[in-house]
């Protein structure tokens, strides 16, 4: 009750140039509310070191009843994750325009703002959300980019995010990935865990949903390119078999399971096919499913470990992890004709490759010293650099526009999830609330 | 001809005693006629009785030996009914003690095998234990065990399913090359899931690195 109070107090100021602290006090409050009822909390460990500085103003709403997502707060926080803004705080903005005619560009110059965010929310007929933005550059004191995203009552924080996109896309010429998702695996605790959890969250850890739960290992979460399905591993039966589940009814089908190994599927670009590793032929091989047909094609023969695929961005090719060279290395199969290439030569310990959405990268998981670390190899040039310097850094998963890696790491002997830009200036933990997380899976584009 | 001599002697002597008697209740004049016929005929009544006692005896007996010949034959039938049943009793009773103390000595045999690093190769000391399962897996055909391959947590998890399952093939080849029929394992890999010890240290991750035995049918 007191918060509503205090927002509307807030609101009504936002016409005033200035105004006192209390404000800012309300904010954190509420601010402190929604990230409470969050199941994952992100905290940026490192960012670029100058970050470019912008404002993103409490957007206006003028509704009887507050509003339980802070629309700015959520541009703000996804700007600041991507490690390359700096945004300023509420308590030093001399005041909260929503309308260009109200934006002082002298005020945010003297603030040393270089870009500026408005909008406001208003209901929709349906009874949704329509929010308005304008992004502005300070110094030359015009728009760059505006325009409007309307989704139901539950999608603010969603609405948020494709803001955060068109800002981030407008100001970097990259596509933005924050209206993505992640799915991941939890457990309770490390040994005989009792529970096995398969999750699917917002891209910043927001709205965590159950998808499976069960008393046996689940592993390898894999989206379908339209995001609405996950296929993934489940120990359910004792044995190991491949489901593919809708996200949204929960309806799920088991793909047809093997003796022995059953795992780590993949989707083909295209959405045809499922990669996966199958050991019903005497040892882990790649297999490819032609899901429309169910036709099983060996991709791979050979006495070593060949696992983890990953397909080519045109779906032509398909890494793997193999030891047929003795030790376990990145290799990639040409469908075709069934050519295999290494692709990886420095160490003695890579695996788990996949490739930026350019292909020029690729991210995967890379051992020096006894310790694993999340590598880049960068396909032009063929130099590896290391990302991380954590210790048990596994399972990476690249966002859709190739910005950030996120993967899962031990911090004092629990699993979290954390994320490294692709140049690894950038990094974040995103520390769950109980139990442990793993195996994160960044999403494709949302529809 | 005896018997009817006999008879004849018993109904004279009888009448005698009881003529006597009557007179002797009546009469007291011949008092000592009477008591002497009396004891004649009690005397010729006993020897009657005894004669014809024996004969009686006789046919007992006969008719005994035969009843006891038949029971004998009867109990000794019995008897030898009952011993097969106890021996076949202890027959099983032993195989199944012996088949207990087999699953027993199974049971006892090390049940998780450790691997190196990376590794899948069998060490020496576990080989005592593998040769014990392979010969109790032989020997006891209706027997089935599933080989659950593990790995520490180190490497990546689905090359570790890979590698688990490469440790239970390793212990499955181990026992098949011992007699043991390919149909009797099942080979499972859990990599890097299931982990015994949640430790980080070397000694942790070495207990992580295993194939465990566990049998689903003895």
């Amino acid at each position: 009750m007191r918060v509503e109070k205090v927002i509307r107090m807030t609101q009504r100021i936002t016409r005033v140039r200035f105004f006192s602290v209390f404000s800012s006090a309300a904010f954190t409050l509420l601010f402190s509310l929604s990230a409470w009822s969050s199941n994952l909390v992100i905290e940026i460990t490192q960012g670029v070191d100058n970050p470019v500085p912008i404002a993103v103003v409490p957007f206006q709403w003028s509704g009887d009843r507050a509003l339980n997502e802070d629309v700015a707060q959520v541009i703000d926080a996804d700007l600041e994750r991507s490690g390359q803004f700096k945004s300023l705080k509420r308590s030093l903005m001399l005041s909260f325009p929503f309308q260009k005619e109200d934006v002082y560009f002298r005020d945010w110059q003297y603030l040393a703002t270089e870009y500026l965010v408005i909008g406001q929310v208003v209901t929709t007929d349906t009874g949704g959300f329509q929010v308005d933005y304008q992004l502005f550059d300070v110094q030359r004191q015009e728009s760059i980019v505006s325009g409007r995203f309307a989704g139901g009552k539950n999608d603010l924080r969603a609405l948020g995010h494709s803001i955060s996109d068109a800002v981030y896309e407008a100001l970097t010429g990259l596509k933005g990935a924050f209206r993505t998702r992640i799915a991941y695996v939890a457990a309770d605790k490390k040994v005989n865990p009792s529970y096995y959890k398969l999750l699917v969250a917002d891209s910043d850890g927001y709205n965590a949903k159950e998808i499976l739960k069960s008393n046996q290992p689940i592993m390898s979460p894999s989206w379908s390119r339209d995001a609405t399905k996950l296929a993934y591993v489940s120990f359910e039966t004792n044995r190991p078999a491949i489901y593919i589940q809708d996200i949204t009814t929960g309806q799920r089908e088991r793909i047809k399971s093997f003796k022995g190994i059953n795992g780590a599927p993949a989707w083909s670009p295209d959405g045809s096919k499922l990669a996966m590793v199958l050991s019903k032929d005497g040892n882990a091989e790649i297999y490819t499913l032609d899901l429309a047909s169910k036709r099983l094609t060996r991709v791979t023969k050979h006495y070593g470990i060949d696992t983890e695929p990953s397909w080519s961005v045109d779906g032509k090719n398909i890494l793997f992890t193999s030891d047929r060279g003795g030790k376990p290395q990145i290799y990639q199969v040409t469908l075709e004709s069934g050519w295999v290439e290494r692709l990886t030569f420095e160490g003695d310990y890579n695996a788990r490759g996949s490739l930026t959405h350019d292909g020029r990268f690729l991210v995967l998981v890379s051992r020096h010293d006894e310790q694993f670390h999340i590598a880049v190899q960068d396909l032009q040039r063929g130099t590896m650099a290391l990302l991380t310097k954590t210790s048990l850094d596994e399972s990476p998963s690249v966002a859709p526009n190739g910005s950030m890696v996120m993967y899962s790491t031990q911090v004092g002997g629990r699993d979290i999830l954390a994320a490294v830009s692709i140049d690894g200036k950038v990094k974040f933990n995103i520390p769950a609330n109980e139990g442990v997380v793993r195996e994160p899976a960044w999403s494709p584009y949302l529809n | 001809m005896q018997v009817v001599n006999l008879s004849k002697i018993i109904a004279s002597s009888v009448l005698v005693a009881f003529l006597a008697a009557c007179s002797s209740t009546g009469e007291t004049t011949d008092a000592s006629a009477s008591a002497q016929a009396a004891q004649v005929a009690a005397e010729a009544a006993s020897l009657a009785q005894t004669q014809a006692d024996a004969q009686a005896l006789k046919d007992a007996q006969a008719a005994a030996a035969a009843a006891a010949a038949a029971a004998l034959i009867e109990a000794q039938a019995l008897a030898d009914a009952e011993a097969a049943q106890q021996a076949a009793d202890n027959a099983a009773a032993q195989l199944a003690a012996q088949k207990q103390q087999a699953q027993k000595a199974a049971q006892a045999l090390a049940h998780v095998i450790y691997f190196d690093f990376d590794q899948s190769t069998i060490k020496a000391e576990f080989r005592t234990a593998l040769n014990g399962h392979a010969a109790y897996l032989s020997q006891n055909p209706s027997a089935k065990i599933v080989l659950e391959g593990h790995a520490d947590e180190r490497g990546t998890r689905e090359y570790n399913i890979a590698l688990g399952e490469r440790r239970g093939n390793a212990v499955s080849r181990y026992l098949v090359v011992q007699g043991v029929s390919i149909g009797a394992i099942e080979v499972v890999s859990f990599g890097e899931e299931r982990p015994v010890n949640s430790g980080s240290d070397s000694a942790s991750l070495a207990e992580n690195r295993r194939v465990e035995v566990r049998y689903v049918n003895y």
